[in-house]
């Protein structure tokens, strides 16, 4: 327990100092704007709602001319929220290639997520990397995603009902790579204004045993404060 | 000044990690009971290409019933509770093949056709003579039960039901879509789907603990007591995955009506996904039978109402075993 204490604190830690995340392009990339704070509510792995914050960062010499930026973001399932289910993740975002409006995009991230059923409660560090590609005006654009993402491990609780009426032998601990999942999908976003920005993203999931989620589809849908 | 980082000594040090990471990891198989394959000495039995976790009581040579478990995917750990019958008949609980404690099987096996071979195979590895045969079903069993009966329907002497899902392909789908339309939106449900990016299911081990986690997790549409519930060991993901995938159209009333002794069928006051009227309406593929509402109960009323149920089922094994000449 307190392995699991220690390390879910350095994730943390790890994932606030450098993210970003998964639901199309950060749009501080195309617009005016340095900074974006987002409320991002859907369906995506259960009803959830997310709050994050994304700022561009300064052009640095080891990327070139390619502009950069992070985000970080924590979420939830919305139908009965609780922080024993929740997540935090962080991230670059890197500009990697365009020709006029047309940009390719890369996003790594960092996440963990806190997990409680009346089975087992989990915590599962995972890393995810997403390519992004679409046409960006100035006031709106659209494109197309497909990211792949890595569980790193997930540490295992088991609950008392299973310890005490299933398996009393079962043990707690860490399961190495325990996860991988494709995500793809198609976004667009139109701004309203100069400092608002809604944009929607619709795609499935599949787990790497090439089964789709209970839920594979994906409907998630971002209101932006651009600043 | 730094120094040069040389790959051969950062990929040995990456490597290390790697090794001391894995080896603090715990096994999937920890998460989940083994299996007859992984502890010999669970009770087994070897029939039909396959090794099934079988619990075996009673008298050989008394009346044999064979107890046919829910799901697919279940176990016979909740049957337990029967083991009074014992005193009068020779019992044979058994986990379906890939469900329960029995051996995991790849999909090709996990079809009716070999669950049904597999009862018939147990049958035989099991009756000593000609002594009468009963079904005790619970559940998808039930459904089992009648494919392996409309083969032949003088194959046993006596059924006992309860809330079978249905016997033909149309039913099947009237269940299902009855279940999917009742789900709502509950903290259970948005555990199970919150927790699916954790774990990926590629090992049995692992599969299986997630399936019992989604079945604990997913409401309470069959009116079971979730403050007590039916005990179990192990979930057969892969089974209840691959079977329904893979089963087709079928129609296993086609004999039914040649069934000439009575079923014993009980249905319970608490189920929404099945209800009353609609068990009523399956139990007309069978020319006799003998409906018993359990009040109080849900789905899992076998083992819930056990001590209310057990004189019923008493009654009517007398009557359909003293029924066959001896």
């Amino acid at each position: 327990m307190k392995a699991r204490i220690v390390l879910s604190a350095l994730v943390l830690v790890a994932a606030s100092a450098g993210s970003a995340h998964a639901l199309g392009p950060l749009d501080v990339l195309v617009g005016q704007a340095t900074r974006e704070a987002r409320l991002d509510t859907g369906l995506q792995t259960g009803v959830v709602g997310w709050l994050g914050y994304g700022q561009r960062l300064p052009r640095l010499e080891l990327v070139g001319e390619h502009d950069l930026a992070y985000e970080v973001r924590v979420g939830m399932p919305l139908i009965s929220p609780d922080f024993g289910d929740s997540a935090l993740e962080g991230g670059l975002q890197l500009d990697v290639w365009g020709v006029g409006r047309w940009r390719l995009r890369n996003q790594l991230d960092l996440g963990v997520r806190s997990v409680q059923t009346t089975v087992f409660d989990a915590v599962e560090l995972a890393v995810r990397d997403t390519l992004s590609f679409g046409w960006q005006g100035a006031s709106g654009g659209f494109g197309l995603d497909l990211g792949w993402e890595q569980g790193l491990t997930t540490h295992i609780h088991h609950g008392d009902w299973y310890r005490t009426e299933v398996y009393p032998d079962a043990e707690d601990g860490w399961i190495a790579f325990p996860s991988g999942r494709v995500r793809m999908g198609l976004y667009g976003g139109l701004g309203i204004g100069k400092q608002v920005y809604a944009a929607l993203r619709l795609g499935l999931d599949w787990d790497r045993t090439g089964r789709p989620d209970y839920v594979p589809i994906v409907a998630v849908l971002t209101a932006a404060w651009r600043f | 000044m730094l120094k040069t980082i040389q790959p051969a000594r950062a990929s040995a040090a990456l490597m290390l990690a790697l090794a001391l990471f894995g080896s603090g990891c715990i096994d999937d198989r920890a998460l989940v009971p083994p299996t007859v394959d992984e502890d010999d000495s669970l009770p087994h039995m070897d029939v039909n290409g396959t090794r099934l976790h079988v619990t075996e009581m009673g008298p050989a040579g008394a009346p044999l019933i064979v107890f046919l478990h829910g799901g697919p995917g279940g176990d016979h750990r909740s049957y337990l509770a029967w083991s009074g019958l014992a005193t009068k008949y020779h019992l044979i609980m058994y986990d379906q093949r890939g469900a329960g404690l029995s051996r995991r099987e790849g999909r090709a096996t996990l079809t009716v056709e070999t669950s049904v071979a597999d009862l018939a195979a147990i049958i035989k590895a099991t009756r000593q003579a000609d002594e009468p045969v009963v079904l005790f079903t619970h559940s998808w069993g039930g459904s089992l039960a009648a494919a392996y009966i409309d083969e032949d329907p003088n194959r046993v002497q006596g059924i006992v039901m309860a809330e079978p899902p249905g016997f033909t392909r149309a039913e099947f789908e009237d269940f299902f879509n009855q279940a999917l339309g009742g789900i709502s939106l509950t903290e259970g449900v948005d555990d199970v789907l919150w927790s699916s990016p954790v774990l990926s299911p590629e090992e049995h081990a692992r599969w299986d603990y997630l399936a019992l986690a989604v079945n604990r997790n997913g409401g309470d549409l069959g009116g079971n007591d979730l403050a007590h519930q039916e005990p179990a060991w192990r979930w057969g993901a892969a089974l209840s995955y691959w079977m329904p995938q893979q089963i087709g159209d079928f129609d296993w009333t086609t004999n039914l009506t040649q069934v000439t002794f009575p079923v014993l069928w009980f249905r319970s006051e608490k189920n929404k996904v099945t209800t009353a009227e609609q068990q009523g309406e399956l139990a007309k593929h069978f020319p006799n039978v003998e409906m018993h509402l359990v009040m109080g109960a849900g789905h899992d009323m076998l083992y819930q109402k056990q001590k209310d149920l057990q004189p019923i089922v008493e009654d009517y094994l007398a009557r359909v075993t003293m029924a066959v000449p001896q």
